[in-house]
């Protein structure tokens, strides 16, 4: 079956095939199942995407902008550590008035009761959301290597879908390689680090402060532009960095 | 207790090295003014500022009232600043006690009511009894820093554009005329406060600018909202195109000399110019736009 994609509105009747209703529903964001009477209506305004990745399954989400991050299991996140809690693990924001989640000092690669992390107040942590209860309060974890401290660099907000975007592009495999990404216009004028959180955080590193500026610049008028204008925007704020540098 | 903004070492220490090396994250210069954007609603005295992403909606309003009794000759006038959560989550709704929001009231406050910007003294319809009480109120839309700035160019420009319903008295009778039925009469504006905040900034240890020998502390005007969680020091200087300084608050911070002093003043000078300008040109574009037929009814006319 065909995948299909097609634009819904909160409380919209979702087009399902009939033969869609034998088989296994997976249901994702922006789709809610009423406990009550089990029918399924989108909450959110977007694109509803229906695939089918095996027969007799069925997969739904609403692809939607936001920019409030609400935490899921598995996420990758960048967050900033705010306190201590209870002496057994880190208060971390992971979006400015947003509740704050946790993340034990034993979510640490090597840690041990005595062996303790030495993260301070203000820190920017990558990390994985390792629960995510809709009653209770999200836990983190930074187990694997990657995760962890991000040291100097520069950390600037940008709306969830974008975050998403830049995140999973090199995922779609049915892009070819010839297209150019954000990332890829970077990679040409300059060598950076890049950690991009899903919660709409996204953490820049290069060499010099004129270009992780240039690339913070970048990114920030990249949230609000077309694809096609990427390249252009690239080279102007490299341009422009460049020049305060010969003055 | 409203939340506060989340400031992480990396954004803090890397804000504080770019200004080192003459950047701003925003692109503009150490003393650039944001560009100011002044639009005007239907009604006279509705007018919408805008200075980057921070966005002020000024409202100028009037009715009849009874003046105080010390002072029978002068009308009344009032300014309102309330912060609500439209501006951002940090500000609480109705809680007009925090520090920066009353600082924020009182120098909008002192700027434009205390210096006289507005000619009370013509308010008055009958001496006392009965006078004009104009009010301002002002609406914190979007908060990208400048708050100051943006409101006493918003409220001053809502002043210019603002008219009063037109009055004929006959001894205590006083007859209001409806818009619709005689022209109004604008306000009388004796002056044209400009507000420009700079934000200082200490790159070296405290002990460097209270003993140092050489000033390194790093001045900007106009700054967006990350630059003014950072900054160590903030100084509001108030001009009008007389040259004459209407008001000058720095309330604590970031200790500075008298000849920086003087070198901010005359850095806002020139932006008083520009801004004053901007403003007139405005509001003379938006009374164009309104009355193309001013012409033909002008009843004064060269013999």
């Amino acid at each position: 079956m065909q995948p299909q994609t097609v634009v819904v509105l909160p409380g919209d009747k979702l087009p399902l095939s009939p033969s869609s209703s034998q088989s296994a529903l997976t249901l994702g964001p922006g789709i809610y199942c009423n406990p009550q009477t089990h029918e399924i209506i989108p909450t959110q305004a977007g694109i509803a995407h229906i695939t089918h990745p095996k027969p007799h399954r069925t997969q739904l989400y609403v692809d939607y902008d936001s920019k409030r991050y609400i935490p899921c299991v598995g996420d990758l996140v960048i967050g900033c550590i705010v306190g201590t809690q209870g002496g057994d693990s880190y208060r971390v924001s992971l979006s400015n008035f947003s509740n704050d989640v946790s993340l034990p000092y034993m979510a640490f690669p090597n840690a041990s009761k005595k062996n303790r992390p030495t993260l301070v107040k203000g820190d920017l942590v990558y990390a994985k959301v390792a629960s995510a209860e809709k009653e209770l309060e999200a836990t983190l974890e930074c187990l694997d290597p990657g995760f962890g401290i991000l040291e100097d660099g520069m950390v600037l907000d940008c709306p969830l879908r974008f975050a998403r975007m830049l995140l999973f592009e090199g995922d779609d495999k049915q892009k070819k390689e010839g297209t150019s990404s954000l990332l890829r216009l970077l990679a040409r004028h300059t060598k950076f680090e890049i950690a991009i959180g899903i919660n709409g955080k996204i953490w820049i590193k290069c060499d010099t402060v004129s270009d992780t500026l240039a690339c913070y610049r970048i990114v920030l008028e990249c949230c609000k532009s077309p694809v096609s204008q990427y390249d252009s925007i690239v080279k102007r704020h490299f341009k422009e960095v460049a020049k305060v540098v010969e003055e | 207790m409203a939340k506060d903004i989340e400031i992480s070492n990396s954004e803090s220490k890397f804000l504080l090295e770019a200004l080192r090396q003459n950047y701003r994250l925003d692109g503009r210069l150490f003393d650039q003014f944001r560009d100011v954007e002044v639009t005007f609603g239907n009604e006279y005295g509705d007018v919408t500022v805008k200075m980057g992403d921070t966005r002020v909606h000024c409202r100028i309003s009037c009715q009849i009232s009874q003046p105080y009794e010390d002072r029978p000759f002068e009308g009344l006038f009032l300014i309102s600043t309330e912060n609500s959560p439209m501006a951002g989550p940090q500000f609480e709704n109705g809680n007009n006690t925090d520090e920066d929001e009353i600082l924020c009231a009182r120098i909008i406050e002192k700027a434009v009511r205390r210096s006289g910007a507005l000619d009370i003294e013509g308010l008055c319809i009958v001496a006392g009894s009965k006078c004009w009480a104009v009010r301002a109120d002002v609406h914190f839309l979007n908060c990208d820093g400048g708050f100051i700035d943006a409101s006493c160019i918003a409220v001053m420009a809502g002043l210019i554009h603002f008219k009063k319903p037109d009055i004929t008295v006959h001894g205590e009778q006083v007859i209001i005329h409806p818009i619709e039925e005689r022209e109004p009469t604008p306000l009388g504006i004796l002056h044209i406060p400009i507000c420009v905040t700079f934000s200082f900034f200490n790159p070296k240890e405290t002990e460097e600018n209270i003993k140092g020998e050489s000033n390194e502390e790093i001045t900007v005007i106009d700054a967006t909202l990350k630059e003014e969680l950072l900054r160590d020091g903030v100084l509001t200087v108030t001009l009008n195109k007389n040259r004459e300084v209407v008001q000058v608050s720095k309330a604590g911070g970031l200790p500075m000399d008298a000849l920086s002093l003087m070198s901010c003043c005359h850095k806002a000078y020139s932006i008083t110019e520009k801004v004053t300008d901007q403003i007139v040109q405005a509001v003379k574009e938006d009374y164009k736009s309104r009355n193309k037929y001013s012409e033909l009814l002008s009843s004064e006319n060269a013999r």
